[in-house]
């Protein structure tokens, strides 16, 4: 299941993807955000073998939104961590098996 | 307060209060919908907007990842660039991401020689299985290749090896935006928070909103059964095309991060490149350069071409003589390749010079040449490729050569999955 729970409002979330040095090419970790006040936003950041890296967005400390992190790999197989950061604490991280994707509330 | 006004005042009350109710209702049912799917009650802030978030998630999921059918093979092979075992024009600085190995057979003038290399990231080094991300700190992007003559490494019988080589590479390049990537995610989320919204409404107007959620996220909702179990009709059409355009910009926007690299070449040799089978003193030499390449024709696959070159300083001294001598070398190439059955082949072909102000002692200090070079390197099955390489001279004194090389890609890639 994709959706992972939800974030408070005003707060900076950030997705972090450490890329193992045996992938096979450049993976790429995004963040995107909306709210029901018509803001938002979307970060996208290429990871190349061996290094680890994350973009991260603030969220609006007035609107319920949705945020959807991304993680699209070269390989399936290529070995990958994702972890989502909300104001610098871990709330989900997990080995990757192929590309996948996360949803929160923003509420 | 007249009746009338105390009438209007009382149903306000009662309306405001039923409403209240609902509402206190719908966050109830939205919640143990929320609970039965397995969401931790900690992480429960606003039940019916979270669920119609989950709702959504769900519904688009198989739009956002799919099977990967497409690999991309830009890391480097073991590259012993610049010796006689060199696979192609202006090989790319691009490091192996884990490991590679070539065995080459040469040919030129002197004669015929065995030369292995092999390329290591020094990130195996350092490698943990539980803290993959203090390796990925600590690793920067580059590999280093040592490579020598494997029939012979002293057939002068001097007691000193008669060639080897290192070589660095290290790519400085770095990762930018995608504007159309951007673009597309903030489309797909401002969509899809539009359908979350409506769908929140659904829930608070709802009786019952888990069944009403357990019909919208049945993968061929009947329209009728929405009607019965939201309280009317709701419509969460998906535009396939969107999704499908944006999955192809992220693709596009990671294959074009591995399409170009700028970075620095770095080499050292000891010996001489002849093998101690024709009259070459042996020496000592050192290169500092830069390296660069574009693919232009980055995609998803297929055919695809660009452009390598490197241009650099070379220190070279002889050993027992007092010659030394400092050179400018470099290279510039087109490479082509096509991507068969998610394996790739490639040819590149090119021109690479070594230039210097000695004239007279020009052949000894192997300076003041061009040549075209060429390769074609076909993969065997997986990351295992041949590679056939020519070269030959078109101003100076140096060797034509051919090799033939075995190149064995990641050979313990394995060995980093968790």
């Amino acid at each position: 299941m994709s959706y992972k729970g939800a974030i408070p409002k005003g707060t900076r979330v950030a997705a972090e993807l450490a890329l193992g040095a045996g992938a096979r090419g450049t993976a790429l970790v995004a963040v995107t955000y909306a709210n029901n006040s018509r803001g938002g936003g979307s970060r996208a950041l290429p990871i190349p073998p061996g290094t680890t890296d994350h973009c991260e967005i603030p969220t609006s400390p007035n609107a319920k939104g949705m945020i959807r992190v991304l993680a699209d790999l070269n390989d399936e197989a290529d070995p990958a961590t994702l972890t989502v950061y909300v104001d610098g604490t871990a709330v989900d991280t997990a080995q990757l098996s192929g590309d996948t994707t996360w949803v929160y509330a923003v509420s | 307060m007249g009746v009338r006004r105390l009438v209007a005042l009382v149903l306000a009350l009662v309306t405001t209060g039923s409403a209240r109710a609902n509402a206190q209702d719908a966050a109830a049912g939205c919640r143990a919908a929320l609970v039965s799917r397995e969401v931790a009650a900690n992480r429960i802030i606003d039940p019916c907007h979270e669920l119609a978030v989950l709702v959504v998630a769900e519904r688009t999921e198989r739009h956002w990842v799919l099977p990967r059918d497409v690999q991309s093979t830009s890391a480097g092979a073991a590259a012993p660039a610049g010796s006689p075992a060199q696979a192609g024009a202006v090989p790319t600085i691009l490091p192996t991401s884990f490991a590679a190995t070539t065995l080459a057979a040469v040919a030129h003038d002197s004669g015929t020689s065995t030369i292995a290399a092999i390329s290591l990231n020094p990130v195996m080094f350092l490698s943990s299985s539980t803290n993959p991300e203090e390796i990925a700190r600590l690793s920067r992007l580059l590999d280093v290749t040592l490579f020598v003559p494997v029939d012979g490494l002293d057939a002068n019988e001097d007691g000193r090896i008669d060639y080897a080589g290192a070589r660095l590479r290290i790519n400085i390049t770095a990762g930018g935006q995608s504007r159309d990537l951007l673009q597309r995610l903030d489309t797909a989320i401002r969509n899809e928070m539009d359908l979350a919204s409506l769908t929140e409404q659904v829930f608070l107007n709802s009786d019952d909103p888990g069944a009403c959620a357990d019909v919208l996220m049945a993968p061929d909702a009947d329209p009728a059964a929405v009607k019965a179990q939201c309280g009317g009709p709701v419509n969460l059409r998906i535009d396939d095309a969107s999704y499908a355009a944006l999955r192809d910009a992220a693709r596009t926007a990671r294959e074009a991060a591995d399409a170009k690299y700028l970075g620095l070449d770095l080499r050292l040799d000891t010996g001489d490149p002849s093998f101690g089978t024709a009259d070459h003193p042996p020496g000592t030499s050192m290169l500092a350069g830069i390296g660069f390449g574009r693919r232009i024709a980055a995609g998803t696959g297929g055919a695809s071409s660009g452009i390598r070159g490197r241009l650099g300083a070379r220190y070279v001294s002889l050993r027992d003589t007092t010659l030394t001598d400092w050179q400018v070398d470099g290279g510039l190439a087109i490479e082509m390749s096509r991507l068969i059955d998610q394996q790739r082949l490639e040819m590149s072909i090119g021109l690479e010079f070594r230039m210097s102000g000695n004239r007279t002692s020009a052949e000894v200090l192997r300076t003041r040449y061009a040549e075209i070079r060429g390769g074609i390197t076909v993969p065997i099955a997986g990351t295992t490729a041949v590679t056939l390489s020519l070269s030959a001279p078109i101003y100076g004194d140096v060797s034509p050569t051919l090799s033939v090389s075995g190149n064995w890609l990641q050979l313990l890639g394995a060995l980093e999955r968790p």
